[in-house]
């Protein structure tokens, strides 16, 4: 276990947690524009450990930090290097490394039923179509949820639908695992449930979160701030940094239109 | 799955899709060839055997000549004020026949073997850089969307009424479209997500 | 205490009053239009924007046209619109001669004119697939080969075409103002070239003169034009609330 500071600003320097395992992500002074506007400024930073948790306020830059990760943004400046090849590379297929689970299961789910859509992930890998389905069955029983798996999407629950989603990544066997704030939809039981399954998976995770207990038990914590990293450490040292400045600086009393 | 398809193990279910889709496609040139009593009242009897031969479901699948009825009883009145009745008659004759006869296909033929029957079609299409799988890729995404949109539909016009009191409105439509919209640029986001229409098999 | 009437009536009329007082303002299209729900991620504002991934974005806009995923899910997105506008039951209007107006054809003129001329016929495209394959998708629940050989057919193989000019009207009337824009080519697309072909097909599968079945088909004139004027409302308020989502003008 490697020994954090208590605060640590974000330095140019690149920082490898622990030396022996090769980071998947390398980021060289990334910077991300979207019609001019800066989003994410002078990023520089390693990716090695299993779980990581990125938080920050609204318009911070978390969504944009996470879709670098899976090919979805390209960096507008810098270097990223993702599973040590540069992240623009096409035969790099990112979608078959990186899972990516979104927001709202909504937005998510491609397929009609949840047997195609966990099948969609194994053609996408080259399966064909029985084979596909059958190995999707196999797949839900594996998980418990054999019973779902000819129904529609849309008459799911909530938490089902999200628990489908993240399957249907997971199918795929990527070896990093990107959430997008999956649970924040979710009552509190459900999310305990899906914290759970996320756990104790053998992917590497990539937490973004509002919810700051939904940190326990990660390796590192991010914290954005107007597209920089503002500090990088071990979750109790980030957490208690991060409200105590939110809540002091920000204020309570002050309208939500002028922050 | 809503589909017009009777679930069912009959003669014509376990017949192949593609040899059903030739065969009504051959039997819809021949057909239009003729315009007498003689051949197109035994078609009609036979047509209806083939409904008959399905039990009492596929004799109900008949209402579909009920939904068609309004706009065949318009073209027949059209031909009767032209003075063409008999005429009118053979040929709206013919076109129940084929009407039925289609119908039957699609009532015998679940929609998985019907778009791998016609899949082949698309092949040709690949020499433009057109990929084979975009179309049963289209047709799951447009079962995925209509269901959504009725609720998107439905949530939009519970807004309304709370602030307004009345139910619908015409007005609903553009935040609908808005709303709805919104929801396909997601969706195509989580399908780059997940390796894209192509495919990570290359 | 008033009676349980006229209490209603107040209600009602307080609501009136707050619909007044906010001056309808909330109605449009800004006030409807969701936030994002990421706190930073909005890819209807840049349509081919470096989302496509790190290569050029001048020659992905190309590629884009037709090929794209993006361009695949506006086209189901649309196909699955017409399917839903056909579940909204048939409106008779009296002044209109009672006929019974459908919304399908709404849908066809929307896919024209926001996606433009390719991916618009594309959508109708895909929507008569979906019937062909036995989805009672047509309005009245119809579906299934057995549409396609009515006496209508015409018109359904005037839905793409018509999309297809509404499309391309769009496109090149890109300096118009939009509501003009999209009522013109909606108008053009939806009703001069689906009547066009649809009147002439009527004739030859009901063995009637084009007069005859030209007459027929006008009963539903004023009801499309009743969709061509919907059409561009809901364009404008579109463009106003989503400007990337007029991908025939973008």
């Amino acid at each position: 276990m490697a020994f954090w500071p208590k605060i640590r600003k974000p330095s140019a320097e690149q920082r490898v947690c622990n030396p022996d395992a090769s980071p998947y992500a390398v980021f060289d002074r990334v910077g991300l524009n979207a019609g001019g506007t800066p989003i994410l400024e002078d990023l520089t930073l390693q990716l090695v450990e299993d779980r990581i948790g990125i938080i920050g306020l609204n318009g911070s830059g978390k969504s944009s930090f996470v879709r670098l990760l899976n090919g979805l943004r390209a960096p507008t400046s810098g270097n990223l290097t993702l599973f040590e090849a540069p992240s623009d590379k096409a035969e790099l297929e990112l979608p078959r490394h990186v899972g990516f689970v979104f927001q709202n299961p909504d937005h998510q789910a491609i397929f009609p039923t949840v047997e195609e859509e966990i099948a969609f992930g194994l053609t996408q890998l080259g399966a064909g179509k029985e084979e596909s389905r059958s190995r999707a069955r196999a797949f839900l029983a594996l998980h418990g949820c054999e019973g779902l798996a000819g129904k529609p999407i849309t008459e799911l629950s909530g938490g089902q639908k999200q628990l489908i989603c993240i399957l249907a990544v997971l199918v795929m066997e990527p070896r990093l695992l990107v959430l997008d704030e999956p649970m924040s939809s979710l009552d509190a039981l459900t999310t305990a449930r899906i914290r759970r399954k996320i756990l104790s998976l053998p992917q590497k995770i990539v937490l973004v979160s509002h919810d700051l207990g939904q940190f326990d038990g990660f390796d590192r914590l991010l914290w954005l701030e107007d597209g920089r990293l503002r500090m990088d450490g071990a979750p109790d040292a980030v957490r208690t940094a991060f409200q105590e400045d939110v809540l002091t600086r920000k204020g309570l009393d002050v309208e939500i239109a002028e922050l | 799955m809503m589909s017009v398809y009777l679930q069912g193990n009959s003669w014509a279910h376990r017949l192949p899709a593609g040899l059903k889709l030739l065969a009504i496609a051959v039997a819809s040139l021949l057909l239009l060839q003729y315009t007498s009593f003689r051949v197109l009242l035994p078609a009609l009897a036979a047509v209806l055997l083939c409904y008959a031969s399905l039990g009492r479901d596929g004799l109900a699948q008949l209402k579909l000549l009920r939904a068609m009825s309004l706009l065949l009883a318009a073209l027949l009145a059209l031909h009767w004020i032209s003075g063409s009745l008999l005429e009118g008659v053979t040929i709206i004759l013919r076109l129940a026949i084929m009407i039925l006869a289609a119908n039957f296909v699609s009532v015998t033929t679940r929609m998985d073997d019907m778009l791998n029957a016609v899949q082949p079609l698309f092949k040709p299409l690949e020499i433009f850089g057109f990929s084979p799988r975009k179309p049963a890729l289209g047709v799951a995404l447009v079962l995925r969307f209509a269901p959504y949109m009725l609720v998107v539909f439905a949530q939009l016009r519970e807004a309304w009424q709370a602030r307004t009191g009345t139910r619908n409105s015409w007005r609903l439509l553009a935040p609908f479209a808005i709303q709805s919209l919104s929801m396909s640029d997601h969706v195509a986001e989580a399908l780059k997500a997940r390796g894209g229409s192509q495919g990570l098999s290359r | 205490m008033l009676p349980k009437r006229s209490r209603r009536a107040a209600g009602r009329k307080a609501c009136q009053d707050d619909r007044k007082e906010a001056g309808d303002d909330w109605l449009s299209a800004e006030n409807w239009a969701i936030p994002p729900t990421d706190d930073d991620f909005h890819p209807s504002t840049d349509p081919f924007g470096p989302w496509v991934s790190g290569r050029p974005v001048v020659l992905e806009k190309k590629v884009e046209f037709i090929m794209a995923d993006r361009s695949l899910v506006h086209v189901a997105f649309y196909a699955a619109l017409i399917a839903a506008l056909g579940l909204v039951p048939p409106v008779a209007i009296a002044f209109l001669g009672g006929v019974p107006i459908t919304a399908q054809t709404l849908g066809v003129m929307l896919a024209g004119v926001m996606l433009g001329p390719i991916r618009g016929a594309l959508a109708v495209l895909l929507f008569l697939f979906l019937v062909a394959l036995g989805l009672p998708f047509l309005s009245g629940g119809r579906g299934g080969l057995g549409v396609f050989m009515g006496p209508s057919v015409g018109f359904l193989i005037g839905w793409p075409v018509g999309a297809l000019v509404a499309g391309w009207i769009m496109q090149s009337t890109r300096e118009l103002n939009i509501l003009l824009a999209a009522a013109i080519s909606a108008a053009v697309g939806g009703i001069l070239v689906v009547y066009a072909i649809g009147i002439p097909c009527v004739a030859i599968m009901a063995g009637l003169s084009l007069p005859k079945a030209a007459l027929g088909s006008a009963v539903f004139v004023p009801g499309d034009l009743l969709k061509v004027a919907l059409t561009a409302i809901i364009v404008q308020t579109v463009a106003r609330g989503l400007p990337g989502a007029v991908l025939s003008r973008s």
